[in-house]
Formats: C-alpha cells, structure tokens, sequence
C-alpha cells in the first residue's frame, strides 16, 4: 500500500525486521546451496592422521611406523641382473611395519596407497612406469605382499617410487581410499 | 456468470497490484464476448503458441522404407547403405560356431556432429532376419585398411563394414531391411546439458530411417584369398603402435586391442 | 476505447512473452557454463593447465603416416604435432588430446594408432617429462586455424583446465605428400 497505514507508519518502518532479515536469510541461502559442493571440494583435500611420538600412527584398524625411507640402489631385473636407474633420477624406497590381522580373505584386506613428498610439495605414486621393469613388490598393505613372512599379526609392506635427482623427501602419505577418503596418515620426516 | 466472475477475481489479484485498470479491463473483456472477439482471442493466442514452436510440424512417425543408396540423415550421423552380401569367410574373422555365416553391410557414415563420435553398436538394425548370433554386429571396421571401428572424425565419411554372424540353419536372407538409428540434439532432463540422445527417455524412439537392400550371395570360391580391394585388407587386426618395437618382430603389433 | 485498452494489453503481454523467450534463447547453456577453462599458450613454450604442463615443440602435416610396415592413410590430411609434457605436483597423464577448427568443430586424435602418450596410460611423476608425438586426422580445408586441446581426463573435461595452442599450418594444402612416421613416448633424459 501507499502512504501511511492506517496507525501512521510509513513503508520504513512497517518492514524493517523483514529488511533485518534480509542479510541472514540470504546467508543461509547460499550455504544451503553451496554446501554440497563445499564438501565435495574437501574431499579433495583429505585432512592429516599424525603419528604419536613413538612413530606408529593408528588407522583404519592398523597400528603402522616407517621402518625404511631411503634411496633404493639395489634393485634388480628379471633374471636377477642389475636395474640400473636413468641419471637423471632416484629410486626411492619405503617400508612400513604394519600391526594388523595377517590371515584375511581377499576381499577383507583394508588396502592402502603410499606415496612421498618433497620439501616443494610435490607427491610421488607408487609402481611408477619408470621402474616397471624392476622387480618391486606391491606396496599395497595386503599381507600376503610382504616380503617378511607374514606372521601372528605383524608384516611388511614395501612401495618403490622415483623423483628427479637431487630432490629431497619430506613425509611419506598413506591413503586408505577404501575405509576414509578424507583423512590420510602423514610421516613427516 | 460463475465464470466470469471468476475471471474478475483473478485478475483482481494479477501483477499489476491495483485491482482498479485490470479489474475493469477483465470486465470489459467479459461483457464483450461477442462470437467474433472470442475467434480473435483464440487466433491470437495460436498466434503466441506459434512463437514457441507449436505450430511445427511433427516429424512423421513411421519413417517410409528407401532404396539403398539413398542419405540417411539421423542426427549425428548421415548413413548411406551401399550393399549387403553373404560370405562364408571374411578376411581373419572367425565364425563362434562352425557352420555359420557372415553376413555384412557395406555403408557409408558421414559424421554431421561437431565432435568426433563413437558410433553406437546398434546403429543399424537388420529387421526380419532370423538366427543372428547377436542383434549387433560382431565386427565393424573401416573398408580403408581394415582397422577396428571406434572414432570417426566430424565431416570426413568412411566406407565401413558392418559384419554380423547368422546362424548355419537360419535361411539366407535375399534381401535385408537395416532402420538407422537416430539421435536428437536436446536437454538431458536429468542434467541440464545438451547431449545428442534418444528422443525419449526409454530408448526406443523411430528410426531415422528404414533401407532395404538385396543381399548378394556368396561368389567366392571356398579358401580362396579374398580380393583386396573388396574388403576390409587385414579385418580388425590389432592396431598399430607408435612404441617402439623390437627388430624381430614380423606382425604390425604384438598388443591385443583393447 | 475498451478494444483499444484491451488490444493495449494484449501487445504488453505479447512483448512481454517474447522478451522472457528471447533472453531465454541467448543466455548460455549449461554446457557452456560448465565448459573447461582454457590455458592458451603458444608452440614452443610451457603452458600450464592445473595438473599439468605441456609444451608443443614442432608441427608438420602430412598426407600419410607410416607405422612400421603400415601405411595409414586419410581422406583429408594427418596433424603431427611434437609435444613434451610433465606432471605438475602430482602423478598425472594426459587422457584427451584433440584439434579444434576454425568452424569450432573438434578432431580428437586417432585410434587408427595407439598414442600412449595422449590417451591416459602413461603416468608422470612430477619434475620427470615425457615427449613424444600425436597424430590428428582432419579434411584438408580445416588444417589451417587449428588449436590443440590437451586435458588429464579422457571422458569429463568440465570446469577443469585444458590447453589451448595455435597450430601453426597455414592450410592444408602445404602438407608434405610422403607418409611420415610418429616418435613413440619416450622419457626426456
């Protein structure tokens, strides 16, 4: 209506807690509507497991520590020949001690996906195709990987990588995409 | 006048806030409903729908029947079916069971979309044939050196084989009839974009076209080398590789397609 | 003055229903809003898309390509463009390569040869490149104006980035007539 109502309030007056509203609603408005792909977005960005001082860090049902992070230079071919790795880059390798029940069948094995950073924060996969020639275990925390017998609850699981040379590693990532795609755990080094 | 009533209370209540001009308006439309103006409001509004598209024609339903020979447009794709035939070999192909035959349809497919497109496996559909293995094609490949069909690039048409396996005991077809299938360019209601897609959402929409073309029996005398220029050279063998390969090896590739 | 009020209204509401389809008609669609973000750069130099990073070092035409005893040829002519190409910060490959014309239709790159380099198989770790070359089949009329289009993903390149590098072929009636033979990928030393 136009002018004044009948109690002699003015437009202003008679919708200002409708103005005040205004500001809050439209917030809740776009957080509704965003809200979703917010959280899509963050799954990208898994959040950080740490290990406890003693170096095991608990997850996904594991107890696990790093027992190896160094360069690899004894891998080998088949035929057990020497592989000889191109100058211009360095193998690594990592092996975690794992705490976990060893006698699973195939589809209750949680898996894991191992990488490594650099002091830049660049991440490396494992069984990369520049190894693929080398004979490397699967890094993939099945027990029946191991290359230690596998027994009464504690194995090994070993992953192999490559970066360019002369780059330096600063923190080993372990994934368990099957049980908690946003959380990883991280081995500073 | 229940009707026209209503009619003055919805227009009360319409946009324009004040019942005061439509009201009136509204009223006057009403009390002048003689036969000639409710002819002009309905033209009118046909005239409106026009705008949007009403007044299009439908597409014909049942796709008359045409010779081979003649452009198939189907939405993506132009199809021209050049010939149909019988052998009972075909270059390296192998038959699932002994005693079958191949039955192939040459065609020409223009790709008309703006993309590279991989053309579906049911493309083309033999009608009133019996004893098919499979109602889509066992093989199809590029009659240009006899690599496996998969993308075909916008606006550059290839002669293609399309191979189908017939079961020994079903009787030789004389002549075929092939539907093309077709797609339309429209909203995909679930995601909002523009795909080329069936016209409706259960798949089975009309042809875009229907062709019957006689099938030629199988003049090749048995375990004779087939005729190059006839056929597809070396059927579906394995694609070559730009990696490189070691000196001894004599095929193209040692890996399987995939 | 009634059929003239009346007749008044009708035009609004016409003109009203036709500017709501017009604007309609113009505005985007969704494919276009949800198109990838292009990275344009030229031959010879880096051109950083999100996740990796390609450079177009040569391009020539031709009418056939030979590979190994194969003489594979076209109705138009073959694009041979030599790329290298690497992984930014995280273990990457490029999944979707493709030419786009002046008539804004796209070629992707052929599968008349396997092209590892391009069609996702081929992993890199970030700081170790790879190079190698990719053929493009087109009609003759569209090899001049073309842009290189290079994604990590082979079926989605929504809303991600993706290159986008002038070719320089004049028109294809310039492409050499002799069948030309493809670099295989190989790992830059």
């Amino acid at each position: 209506m136009r002018g004044p109502d009948s109690l002699g309030r003015g437009w202003w007056r008679r919708n200002v807690w409708g103005l005040v509203a205004v500001v809050p609603t439209l917030a809740l408005m776009l957080a509704a509507a965003g809200y979703s792909d917010l959280e899509f977005w963050q799954r990208g960005k898994p959040q950080v497991v740490r290990p406890a001082a003693d170096g095991v860090a608990e997850f996904a049902g594991l107890r696990m520590r790093v027992a190896e992070l160094a360069p690899a230079t004894d891998l080998k071919r088949g035929g057990d020949r020497p592989f000889v790795v191109p100058d211009n880059m360095t193998a690594w390798r990592v092996v975690l001690d794992v705490e976990g029940p060893t006698d699973l069948g195939p589809d209750e094995v949680v898996y894991c996906d191992i990488s490594i950073e650099d002091t830049a924060g660049n991440r490396y996969g494992d069984q990369p195709r520049e190894l693929s020639s080398a004979r490397t275990p699967l890094g993939n925390c099945n027990p029946e990987n191991s290359p230690v017998p596998a027994g009464s609850g504690r194995y090994q699981t070993v992953a192999h990588f490559v970066t360019p040379r002369g780059v330096e590693i600063a923190a080993v990532r372990v994934f368990f995409g099957g049980v908690d795609q946003t959380r990883y755990v991280r081995f500073d080094r | 006048m229940p009707q026209g009533v209503r009619l003055v209370m919805l227009a009360d209540v319409s946009v324009t806030g004040r019942g005061g001009l439509s009201r009136r308006l509204a009223r006057g439309l009403v009390d002048q409903a003689t036969p000639g103006l409710r002819w002009a409001v309905a033209v009118v509004l046909l005239g409106v729908s026009g705008l949007f598209g009403g007044l299009d024609t439908v597409a014909d339903p049942q796709a008359e029947t045409v010779a081979a020979g003649t452009l198939v447009p189907g939405g993506p794709w132009e199809v021209t079916i050049h010939e149909a035939g019988i052998r009972r070999e075909l270059g390296k192909l192998r038959l699932k069971n002994e005693g079958d035959r191949w039955l192939y349809v040459i065609a020409t497919v223009r790709i008309t979309a703006e993309e590279s497109t991989m053309l579906p496996s049911d493309l083309l559909v033999l009608e009133g044939v019996t004893g098919l293995v499979a109602p889509t094609p066992e093989e199809s490949a590029l009659e240009r050196d006899g690599s496996r069909l998969r993308l075909l690039q916008p606006d550059m048409p290839e002669r293609i084989w399309f191979v189908w396996e017939q079961s020994g005991g079903a009787p030789v077809p004389t002549s075929l009839t092939i539907s093309v299938e077709q797609r339309t360019w429209r909203e995909d209601s679930l995601g909002g974009e523009w795909h080329w897609m069936d016209a409706d959402a259960k798949g089975d929409d009309n042809p875009a076209g229907r062709v019957t073309v006689p099938v030629k029996a199988d003049t090749t005398p048995p375990s004779a080398s087939p005729s190059p220029s006839a056929e597809p050279s070396a059927s579906t063998r394995p694609r070559p590789s730009a990696s490189p390969k070691p000196s001894t090896s004599r095929s193209p590739s040692a890996r399987p397609t995939p | 003055m009634k059929l003239l009020r009346w007749l008044g209204s009708a035009v609004f509401v016409l003109a009203a229903l036709a500017a709501a389809q017009a604007v309609q008609t113009a505005e985007p669609t969704l494919n276009d809003a949800r198109r990838p973000f292009p990275v344009v750069g030229q031959v010879g130099e880096d051109v950083h898309a999100r996740t990796f990073t390609a450079r177009v070092q040569q391009v020539r035409c031709a009418a056939a390509l030979k590979i190994g005893e194969h003489v594979l040829d076209t109705q138009g002519v073959w694009i041979v463009a030599k790329l290298r190409v690497g992984a930014r910060s995280e273990p990457t490959s490029i999944a979707y390569a493709a030419a786009r014309d002046a008539a804004d239709r796209v070629f992707q790159t052929t599968d008349r040869v396997s092209l590892d380099l391009v069609t996702g198989g081929l992993t890199m770790q970030p700081g170790l490149p790879y190079e190698g070359e990719i053929a493009i089949e087109v009609p003759t009329a569209a090899a001049g104006g073309l842009i290189l289009l290079l994604a990590d993903n082979s079926i989605d390149q929504r809303l991600d980035s993706m290159t986008e590098i002038p070719l320089p072929i004049s028109d294809g009636s310039a492409c050499s007539p002799e069948p030309t033979t493809l670099l295989a990928a190989r790992a830059v030393s």
